[in-house]
């Protein structure tokens, strides 16, 4: 069993030569649960496996009612290098298809930084999954691992 | 540690990517650069606007709860993402 999902495709301006003239931008984009003490919300996420984390914006904490005072904490970059700061915190995440659904508690980041999406990234997401990207279908299947720790 | 209660159980969003994926790019051009709220099933955008914030506020003034729609990003068309 696996989760697949379609890349999501985001509309250009122009013709986007690195794709052969397409107007259209496919992108690995996938729905997240996140479950806090006193809520939950949903989120378009990317899954980035460049990322050393998965990286949440500081308002979701906010309204999920995860604490961050005293959280540890921690600072991240990426392109352009500009550090931004990050707090970790313990969260439940899921991820749904209709044929398969997965939930496991997850140490994830939430930053004041930038974050126009949420980022996928290894730690708390895809060190629990074996990911295959299909360039050709513009699908990504996640498969749980070894370490997977939900249900 | 964190744990879902009975009472607060996650919205389902099992069909959400497939039809997300059906809606043609083109018709996401005029929220480009804006957080819009996707229904449950990926089929509608619900709210948007310029932060987050402002798309939780016209949830709740429309009567709808922000913890059951999917809040994505229209990323600006001429801008490629690099991770």
């Amino acid at each position: 069993m696996s989760l697949r999902f379609r890349y999501q495709l985001a509309p250009t301006s122009g013709f986007v030569i690195p794709l052969g003239g397409r107007s259209v931008r496919p992108r690995p984009v996938v729905p997240v649960i996140v479950v806090g003490h006193t809520g939950s919300r949903i989120r378009e996420a990317i899954l980035d496996t460049a990322s050393d984390d998965t990286v949440f914006p500081i308002s979701l904490a906010a309204q999920i009612g995860v604490g961050l005072t005293g959280a540890p904490m921690g600072k991240g970059s990426g392109v352009g290098l500009i550090a931004v700061p990050l707090r970790d915190a313990e969260v439940t995440l899921r991820i749904a298809t209709n044929q398969e659904q997965r939930e496991w508690q997850a140490w994830v980041s939430f930053t004041s930084g930038s974050l126009r999406r949420p980022i996928l990234g290894f730690g708390g997401f895809l060190q629990f999954f074996t990911a295959t990207f299909y360039g050709d279908r513009e699908e990504v299947e996640l498969s749980v691992n070894s370490l997977y720790p939900g249900t | 540690m964190i744990r879902r209660s009975d009472t607060m159980v996650p919205a389902d969003v099992r069909s959400y990517s497939e039809n997300r994926s059906q809606v043609p790019a083109g018709d996401l051009a005029r929220y480009a650069g804006k957080y819009v709220a996707w229904s449950l099933d990926g089929r509608q955008i619900l709210a948007d606007g310029a932060d987050p914030d402002l798309v939780e506020k016209q949830l709740v003034g429309a009567g709808l709860d922000p913890a059951s729609v999917v809040l994505g990003y229209v990323d600006p068309p001429d801008e490629a993402f690099l991770g």
